[in-house]
This record gives C-alpha cells, sequence and structure tokens, in this order.
C-alpha cells in the first residue's frame, strides 16, 4: 500500500520536476535570444543630447538671438497619490508663487502619463528642487531662444518654431548651420527610469551650433526703424520700409518693416507683420527710377548732360496719352530733368533708346531676377519683355510705372549706378563661425556684372547731388556732408488701377555724395499728410543720416565734409530763381556743366566795397555763404568745390558785379585733367 | 541488535550536505541582490545572522527526546491557531496581508509557526484516527482540523500560504490510509475550481469527466449525487468568492492566465523574472553582473524572486543546480519517509516533504511562469528570517526521527 503511495508521490515529483527544468531550459536557451533582447531594451536608453543653437549677432558682435538652456519639469501622475501631489502642489507653489491648487488641478485633470507643471523656467529655479526628492519629478532641458532686441531686426533675424527650428529669416536660411549636431547617451537605467550608468565609448558629445554675424549693424538698424516709425506716424502712413546697404559691397547695414513683429511670440502676428515686405512685396519705383534710366541714355551716349529738352511747360501729349510734370517748366537741360524730376523729359529721352536696349540694361541692373540676398521669400518683380511693350510701355517705364521691383532690388540696382557701375550681389551674412571661433565660412563681396562705365556712374552721381542741392529732395539736406539721392512719389496700383490718393513715397539717397559708403531705400506706404517723396521720404532719410553720422563719426572722411549756415542757406535759396542763360555775364569760357543762378540783392543790404576773397578749395556752400555775407553777386557752375573764380582775389569787388565761380567734385575734377 | 556508530546511520548526510549547499547559496545570491540596494543593503547580515540561529535550532530539534516532539503535536497545533487568530487581530500589514507579529524589533509571521504545527497535529491525528480514517465523519473532521489554519491564513489574506496548508493537508491524508473515493471527493473539487479559472468550458469539461469517474467508482446513487452537487456547488462558488477577492489577487490570477495582458501591472513581476532568468542563458552573467538584479527590474528580489537572480546570474546550469539540491533533498525524505515503520513519523516527514515540495513548485513555477504569483518564499534560499527558522526546525524535527529510526522500526 505504502509503495504505491510512494511511487505515485515520486512520478508527481518527477513530473513536476520535468516540468520545471523543461520550462527552465526553453527560457534559458531556447527562447534567449528573445529574453537577453528584452532586457536589453528596457535597461539601454538612447538619450539625445540637443545641440545647443548657434547665436546670431550683428556686424559688431552685438548677440540678436541666442538659446537659452531653460528646463521643465514633469510629474509621472502615476507614481504619486493624493498626498504626494499636495505636497508637489505646495512644493511648487512656494517656488513659482502660484496657487497650490493651479497644481493640483493640472495633475488632476492629466490626460497622459507625464504631466508638465512648469515650462521654461530658469535653471536657478531648477536648483531649488535640488534636495526635493521625489521619483516623480522629472527634470528636462528645454531650450528657450531669446532675441534680447525683440523686434529689432526680427525681419532679417527671423523666428523658431517651438522645437527650435528656423521658420523664417536667418534662422531658416541658415539653420543647418545654426541647429548643430545632436549627441547621443546609450544610458543603463533602472527599473524606475534612472540612470546607473553611461556607455562613455558610445556616446557622442553635442556640437553647438554654428554662429552667425551678421553684416547688420545694431545700432543703423535701430536708428532706421525709429525713424522709419517716427515718420509713419508724422505722415500717417500705412506702412514703410528701409533700407540701408553699403553700395560698394552689397553688404545690407540695416532692413526695417514697420510695423514689424515680435520674433519671441511671432504667432501673435499676422502674415503682413511677419513677413520681410522688402523682398517679398513689390512696388512700382516711380521717380527714383529715373537715374537709372538716364545711366543708359548716357552710357549709351544718347544724351548729353547740358542738352536742353524742351519740357513743353508741364504738359505733354504722347501717343494720345498725356504726360503732366509737377513743377512745368519750358526747358530743361538733360541734368535738370533728373533735379526736377521731369516726367515729360524722360520720356522724350526713353524714346531715343532701342526697346531691346532698354531691356538688357534694366535686366542687367537685376530688375525682373530674384537679388538671390540670403534671406526666405525673395519675389522677382515683373520687368516687361521688348515684344510685350505697347507703345507707351518704354515711356511710362522711363519715370517708374509698368515695371515692378522689390525695394531691395532698386537699392541694389541704386548702388550699381552710384558705385561706379558694379551690380553687387546683396546679402546679410558676413561670417559663420563654429563655437571654438574658428571660421567655417566667410562671404565675400560678389561682383556680378558690370553695368555702365565708371564715368556715367558719376555723372549720374553728380546730377543725384544735384537733386538734392537744388530739385526735388532739398528736405534731405545735410549741413555737414554733401549728399546724393533722388525722390520718387508713384500712384498705387490698385486692383488694377492707379490710384487717385493712394502713394508710395520714396527716396534712396547715398552719402557721402563724392565716396559713397552707404545707400538707403525709404519708402513709406500711404501717406496721408504730405504726398511726394520729397515731403514724406526724404526728411526721414535726412534724420537717419543725420543721426548715423553723428553715431558714427568716422563714416564722413574730412575731405568730405562741409558746414554751411543753415539760416542763410535756406534764404539764399527761398530767392533762388531761374533765369535765362543769356542773362548772364561771362567771363570765364566753360564747357563744364552748368547752372546759372542769379541772386538778386537788395539795396539796403549792400555794404562798402570790399576786396574779393579767395575761393579756391571752398566748398560751394562756404562760397556760397561768403559771397552772400559781401553781397557779391555770383554765379556757380558745376558742383562741389571751387576750382575757379572770375574775379581775383583781393580785386576791388564794385556792386552789381557778377562773380562766376567754376566748381567741380573732386573725380570730376580728375576726370578733367586726364581728358 | 547491533547499534552502528557510523555518522550516515544518525544523520542523514544526504539532506544535511544539500541544505548547506543551498544556504550557502542563498547567502551568496541574497548578497548579489542587496548590497547595492538602498532600501536592503543590511539583508545579507541579517539572513547569515538568521541563518546561524536556525542552524543552531536544527541542532536543538536533532537532539531532543523524540517523545518530546510527539507530545507537542496538540500544543503546536493550539498554540498556532492562537496565534494565527492573534495575527488577525493585532497583525501589520505589510503589502496588503496581514500576516506578521512584531516582536520587539523582531518580525514574525505566525503562518510559518502554524506550519510546524499543522504537520505535527496531522500526523498525531491521522495516527489517532488510522483505521476509521475512510468514515465520513473522520473525514470530515480531518479536513476541518486542516480546514481552521488555511481558512485564518486566507483571511490574512494569503492565498500561497493556504494553498501550502492545503497542499499539506491533502499528501499526509493520503499518506495516512485514504481511500481512492476519499481522496476523490477532497481532491476533485480542487480540480473544479482550478478549471473554472480558464472558463465556462474548462468547467464543463472538468465535471463531465467527474460525471465519468462517479459512475466507475460505482457508488450508491445518493453518495454519487451528492458529491457532483459538492463539485459543482465548488465551480459556481468559487466564481463568486472571486468576486469578493481583493483587486490585487483578481489582478494576479488574471496576470497568470495571460501575463503579458497588463505588463507593469501585476504581470510586471513574472515578465520581468522571465526576462531575467532568460537572458542569463546557459552559464549566467555572473556572480554581482546580472543586471535585471542590479537594475532592480524585480522588486524585492531577494525574496519570493530569488530564484530568477540564480537563473540571471549562475544561467540554466546554477538554475538545474539548485533544482538538483532540492531534488535530493526531496527523495530523500521520501525515502526515509517510506523506510520508517513509524505511522506518525512517517507522516511528519511526508508532511515536510509536501511542504518543500509544494513551496519550490510554486515558487520556482513563479519565477519561471509556469505558476500565479501568489506570494511564496523558496525553502532555504529566500531571504526571510521566520521562514528559514521554521524550515530548519522542521528539517531539525526529520533528522530527530532519523537519529531514532531504529526505536521505532
Amino acid at each position: 500500500m505504502k509503495s504505491n503511495r510512494v511511487l505515485i508521490i515520486l512520478l508527481f515529483v518527477f513530473l513536476f520536476m520535468t516540468a520545471l527544468m523543461y520550462k527552465l531550459f526553453t527560457i534559458q536557451i531556447s527562447s534567449y535570444n528573445k529574453y537577453s533582447s528584452m532586457a536589453e531594451r528596457q535597461q539601454n536608453k538612447t538619450r539625445f543630447i540637443k545641440a545647443e543653437r548657434g547665436s546670431i549677432k550683428d556686424v559688431n558682435g552685438e548677440v540678436l538671438s541666442y538659446t537659452r538652456n531653460d528646463w521643465s519639469l514633469f510629474i509621472d501622475v502615476n507614481m504619486v497619490d493624493d498626498s504626494k501631489k499636495r505636497i508637489i502642489a505646495e512644493k511648487f507653489a512656494s517656488v513659482f508663487g502660484k496657487n497650490t491648487e493651479y497644481y493640483l488641478q493640472i495633475m488632476n485633470s492629466a490626460k497622459a502619463r507625464n504631466v508638465c507643471l512648469e515650462k521654461k523656467i530658469s535653471k536657478e529655479q531648477v536648483m531649488q528642487f535640488n534636495n526635493f526628492t521625489m521619483d516623480a519629478l522629472r527634470r528636462e532641458e528645454d531650450f528657450s531662444r531669446i532675441y534680447p532686441y525683440g523686434s529689432m531686426g526680427s525681419h532679417v533675424i527671423g523666428y523658431v518654431d517651438i522645437m527650435g527650428s528656423g521658420v523664417s529669416g536667418i534662422e531658416k536660411v541658415y539653420n543647418e548651420y545654426l541647429t548643430g549636431s545632436d549627441g547621443i547617451k546609450f544610458i543603463e537605467n533602472d527599473a524606475i527610469g534612472r540612470t546607473v550608468s553611461v556607455k562613455e565609448d558610445n556616446s557622442r558629445q553635442a556640437v553647438p551650433g554654428n554662429e552667425i554675424i551678421l553684416t547688420i549693424d545694431k545700432n543703423y538698424q535701430k536708428i532706421l526703424e525709429e525713424e522709419i516709425k517716427t515718420g509713419i506716424t508724422k505722415y500717417e502712413g500705412k506702412s514703410g520700409v528701409g533700407i540701408i546697404m553699403n553700395p560698394n559691397s552689397g553688404e545690407i547695414i540695416a532692413m526695417a518693416n514697420i510695423p514689424d513683429y515680435d520674433p519671441a511670440n511671432y504667432n501673435l502676428f499676422g502674415e503682413f507683420e511677419r513677413k520681410n515686405r522688402i523682398v517679398t512685396d513689390t512696388y512700382e519705383p516711380g521717380s527714383t527710377i529715373k537715374p537709372i534710366i538716364m545711366s543708359i541714355l548716357l552710357e549709351e551716349e544718347l544724351a548729353n548732360p547740358e542738352e536742353s529738352i524742351d519740357t513743353e511747360n508741364g504738359v505733354y501729349l504722347i501717343k494720345r496719352t498725356q504726360i503732366k510734370d509737377t513743377h512745368p517748366f519750358e526747358k530743361l537741360t538733360v541734368r535738370q530733368i533728373i533735379e526736377q524730376s521731369s516726367n515729360i523729359g524722360m520720356a522724350k529721352l526713353s524714346a531715343r533708346v532701342k526697346p531691346e536696349t532698354f531691356y538688357k540694361y534694366l535686366r542687367d541692373f537685376g530688375f525682373g531676377n530674384k537679388t538671390s540676398i540670403d534671406l526666405i521669400g525673395e519675389t522677382e518683380g515683373n520687368l516687361k519683355k521688348p515684344k510685350t511693350y505697347s507703345k507707351i510701355s518704354k515711356t511710362f517705364m522711363s519715370f517708374g510705372y509698368e515695371i515692378s521691383v522689390t525695394p531691395l532690388q532698386l537699392i541694389t540696382a541704386f548702388s550699381s549706378v552710384i558705385n561706379g557701375g558694379i551690380l553687387y550681389k546683396p546679402y546679410v551674412v558676413k561670417r559663420i563661425l563654429d563655437q571654438n571661433k574658428n571660421i567655417v565660412k566667410k562671404l565675400e563681396p560678389m561682383k556680378i556684372r558690370r553695368v555702365i562705365s565708371e564715368r556715367t556712374s558719376d555723372k549720374i552721381k553728380d546730377f543725384m547731388i544735384g537733386v538734392v542741392e537744388e530739385g526735388t529732395a532739398r528736405n534731405a539736406r545735410l549741413n555737414n556732408v554733401l549728399i546724393g539721392g533722388k525722390t520718387g512719389t508713384s500712384q498705387k496700383l490698385i486692383e488694377g488701377k492707379y490710384s487717385k490718393n493712394e502713394y508710395n513715397s520714396s527716396f534712396v539717397g547715398f552719402l557721402p555724395a563724392d565716396n559713397p559708403q552707404l545707400i538707403c531705400l525709404i519708402v513709406i506706404n500711404s501717406p496721408k499728410v504730405g504726398r511726394y517723396g520729397g515731403q514724406v521720404a526724404a526728411p526721414i532719410f535726412r534724420e537717419i543720416a543725420s543721426r548715423i553720422i553723428e553715431a558714427d563719426p568716422s563714416l564722413i572722411r574730412d575731405e568730405s565734409r562741409i558746414t554751411r549756415n543753415k539760416k542763410t542757406l535756406d534764404e539764399i535759396f527761398a530767392r533762388v530763381e531761374f533765369e535765362s542763360e543769356s542773362n548772364a555775364q561771362v567771363f570765364l569760357t566753360s564747357n563744364l556743366p552748368e547752372v546759372t543762378k542769379n541772386i538778386k540783392a537788395t539795396p539796403n543790404e549792400f555794404k562798402d566795397l570790399e576786396l574779393m576773397p579767395d575761393l579756391i578749395n571752398l566748398s560751394v556752400r562756404e562760397a556760397v555763404t561768403l559771397l552772400n555775407e559781401m553781397n557779391i553777386n555770383y554765379k556757380i557752375s558745376g558742383s562741389g568745390k571751387v576750382i575757379e573764380q572770375s574775379i581775383e582775389p583781393g580785386t576791388e569787388v564794385q556792386p552789381g558785379l557778377i562773380c562766376l565761380i567754376k566748381c567741380a567734385t573732386i573725380k570730376n575734377l580728375e576726370g578733367l585733367r586726364i581728358n | 541488535m547491533k547499534i552502528s556508530y557510523k555518522l550516515q546511520d544518525k544523520f542523514d548526510l544526504w539532506i544535511f550536505i544539500p541544505v548547506l549547499l543551498l544556504l550557502g547559496i542563498s547567502l551568496v545570491v541574497i548578497y548579489s541582490a542587496t548590497t547595492n540596494h538602498p532600501f536592503a543593503s543590511g539583508s545579507f547580515d541579517k539572513q547569515f545572522f538568521w541563518a546561524l540561529i536556525s542552524l543552531g535550532a536544527f541542532f536543538v530539534f536533532y537532539l531532543l527526546p523524540s517523545q518530546l516532539i510527539r507530545l507537542s503535536a496538540v500544543p503546536a497545533y493550539v498554540i498556532s491557531q492562537f496565534l494565527l487568530i492573534a495575527v488577525l487581530v493585532a497583525g501589520k500589514v505589510v503589502k496588503g496581508s496581514k500576516s506578521w507579529i512584531a516582536v520587539g524589533s523582531i518580525g514574525f509571521q505566525p503562518s510559518e509557526a502554524a506550519k510546524i504545527g499543522l504537520i505535527l497535529f496531522l500526523a498525531y491525528w491521522l495516527v489517532a484516527k488510522k483505521d476509521e480514517l475512510n468514515t465520513f465523519k473522520n473525514l470530515t473532521v480531518t479536513i476541518l482540523f486542516a480546514f481552521i489554519p488555511t481558512a485564518l491564513i486566507l483571511l490574512e489574506p494569503d492565498t500561497g500560504t493556504a494553498i501550502v496548508f492545503g497542499f499539506i493537508s491533502l499528501v499526509m491524508i493520503y499518506w495516512g490510509g485514504i481511500s481512492l473515493f476519499g481522496l476523490f471527493v477532497v481532491l476533485s473539487p480542487v480540480i473544479v475550481v482550478f478549471s473554472s479559472l480558464f472558463g465556462i468550458y474548462a468547467l464543463i469539461g472538468t465535471l463531465t469527466l467527474i460525471l465519468i469517474a462517479l459512475i466507475f467508482f460505482n457508488k450508491d446513487l445518493f453518495t454519487s449525487v451528492s458529491v457532483f452537487v459538492f463539485n459543482l456547488a465548488a465551480g459556481f462558488i468559487f466564481e463568486i468568492v472571486v468576486k469578493f477577492l481583493q483587486p490585487h489577487q483578481q489582478k494576479r490570477i488574471a496576470s497568470f492566465l495571460d501575463p503579458t495582458a497588463d505588463p507593469l501591472g501585476s504581470g510586471y513581476n513574472a515578465l520581468q523574472a522571465k526576462i531575467a532568468i532568460g537572458s542569463g542563458g546557459l552559464i549566467g552573467k555572473g556572480f554581482m553582473q546580472g543586471n535585471q538584479t542590479q537594475l532592480r527590474f524585480i522588486p524585492e528580489q531577494w525574496t519570493d524572486f530569488i530564484y530568477c537572480v540564480i537563473g540571471e546570474e549562475f544561467g540554466f546550469i546554477g538554475g538545474l543546480f539548485v533544482l538538483s539540491l532540492y531534488l535530493i533533498i526531496l527523495l530523500r525524505l521520501l525515502i526515509i519517509s517510506k523506510n520508517i515503520n513509524d505511522d506518525f513519523s512517517t507522516l511528519v516527514v511526508i508532511g515536510v516533504f509536501a511542504l518543500f515540495f509544494i513551496q519550490l513548485g510554486i515558487n520556482v513555477g513563479m519565477n519561471i511562469g509556469i505558476a500565479p504569483v501568489i506570494g511564496l518564499t523558496l525553502p532555504l534560499l529566500s531571504y526571510g528570517g521566520s521562514s528559514l527558522f521554521a524550515s530548519m526546525i522542521l528539517l531539525g524535527i526529520v533528522f530527530n526521527i532519523y537519529r531514532n529510526k531504529r526505536l521505532h522500526s
């Protein structure tokens, strides 16, 4: 009996032992790979270490955009009960000064396992949790992109999305450089996810992103933005843009679109505020294109600066279309056409250019093509091809209609007109540096082509000095430096029709006039107070230019500086009248471009006879001031510095005698000697 | 009668050497699992202390006069029932069970003491009723005596230990001479309950088999119908009982049936243990090298899940070696039990055998995923003073019986 039972029990023992051993065998031997890979998977985690995004700096190294290592705090709600939740909520409330209930609410309404209690907090705040032991608390690095100057330069800098990837501007275009490469850490972690050890051999360090040095100068940018804002308020414009550029390299020094946006809170702003209208939007440039058209005529030798053109007293009919001038003149020289911005003059002159030549030059100036600046969203504008020209296309294009350009295209083309004839590619990034400040990439000025000769360039430049000194842009004149420029007023195309009330008022100016170091374009959209470029954009330019010169005196070399008695000069020019050339008493023959003026001195201003001063090498302004004080009537030809005077120094000045002064800019002077 | 002075005659080295080896392995493994653990780093020292105390107790019981053991059966049973009641009243709740009584700074589990009480008392009782065991009355009373501690432990609740009590009782009653039909009556409801876990079809199938068995036994109609109704009731009552079980126990049952269903919840331990053992492979990762263990993927691994430390760090070979040591002990116990003619002694030894067998089976089973996770220690290996102490006392009693075997033959 007992033996049977022993056998039965033995049977059970062996069966059970066999079962255990068999199962052990299947787990450890047959399924070894499966279980060991499961173990591997849960024990070893790969953690990516986010590379720090590079910063963006201005040309002087001022930081415009950088990344701050913030932290976010998470709670695993599965690991905490109500009493622990309360402890956590109280701790957070004491650190962040919020309500305890606020945090309890977040934890209790959590939909996912991990809830974020505080986002993007500083390192110092995280440190306050160092002695707070709670397994459920997890801290994670969470980078914030910081723009120390807020909206300043936002259209160039751009912004990043919540993942820290560039969406617009430099942040987007140079995203690859800025991003750097993430590091990888192979981590052995325990059951609750705590790091036990790091396998250093396979881990890779994060490489921070590159640093981008812009051509933008923060100080210039600030001035530009402030003055455009002031101008928009003053002239009640809808919006405005401005660019400052180095005409000799294509470097963009400042670029402003007003209204602008805050890159840190970009989602609060609309599409219009966010886009860089300087590259994305086009307009019809109006009269600002005239110097460019004129350069074609001079380059092709189809016009002579002193040639007189009948400007029809301000109204002219061409191919049944009436063209009007704002300031009617009977006759103007080619030079005066630019100074007085005569549409009729331009229309007549442009008829001399063949459509193909006309198109080729405009194309060479970069119109109808992207400038390939390193910013996104650039449009190419619209440049008509000769075969689509109507009878009056060329005429209208000659004063800036039937052609649409971006502000950037215009300033780029304009630069080539004044810099000696070379078209440069505009750019905003100067250098790219790695974390050790080694140069990764250096961007040099890029010449695209020569469009016009240096000679033509000098002539046009000279014309534009006249625009400011004697023409439509006298509001842009500066006391201490001679500048050149051109105004523009174009009726806005609204739904295919030219608006009677809405204008783009623009001014493009450069300084110093004898050796341009910067060029600046201002376009104010639909000003209500004032209309013409000369009334709206030119004074804005003057404010910008004078502030820049004040802030950066080294910009203007001593020989470019002039002094003038502002009050006296204004009085003089208020009395300036044009007279026919035949009235002038000519003491000196000259083949120089010549503008003749006659100052009518009033008798009571007469003083005793004096001796004629030596005017040679004085600037026009100085000479004029001096002569005016001495009540000597005069005539000026040319501009720049005095090179000859008709009355010898020391001669007794007789009342009524006119002194003819011959002037030239330094370049003209050199040109003269060579010729 | 010739008295042999060979050591083996008085002291069974076939059991003692495996026991010593297991104690040694226990300390090594506990060292590995707890040294780097923040809350258990002192466990090795404690266990080492308990191993020495338990070995002392072993020799004390080995040397006791054999009559004393027999006489202590009734008091041991009665006292252990009081302790089981006391723990329900004044016990400390650890992981949802009231199974600990604190005596000063030392915690102790009355259910461990009750194991000794149950084995001694059942042996005593079965000897007393030896010839009339198969009467309905005596069988019922015997089952009742076994049921009292089992029920008290279920109330703690400690399902695992209750199952151990049930199994010990069953084996002892079987060894005590129950008829095949009697065994069938006792065992069939257990089978019905177990099969009901696997759904209604399994339950119907099992009930059908029981019906066929009843026809085979060919008893009178009243008995057959009563037994069947009893089985039927057991199946459905268990369903109801499951509904009243603690949620964590319900989950354990569910996770045993499908351990991957809730890998982070109740199935977590089962899965992690399997991963630990599985990743150990043939020769293991080496002492202190098991990363599942060292990275603490298995909670309190030094108690119920100590076998998977062995599996992970010493591999299939280590696991097999430990199982072999237990197999030797079990076989030796069975042989001793068979060869001793004294009824009381043979029943005590078979009770100890049943204890080791069921705890080994369930514990290793739950480590490798063929038994539900019900919280049972692995005798001699798991960390825990009470368990080790009780196991060594029981072995001491077995060795006492072995020493005095000539007296009974």
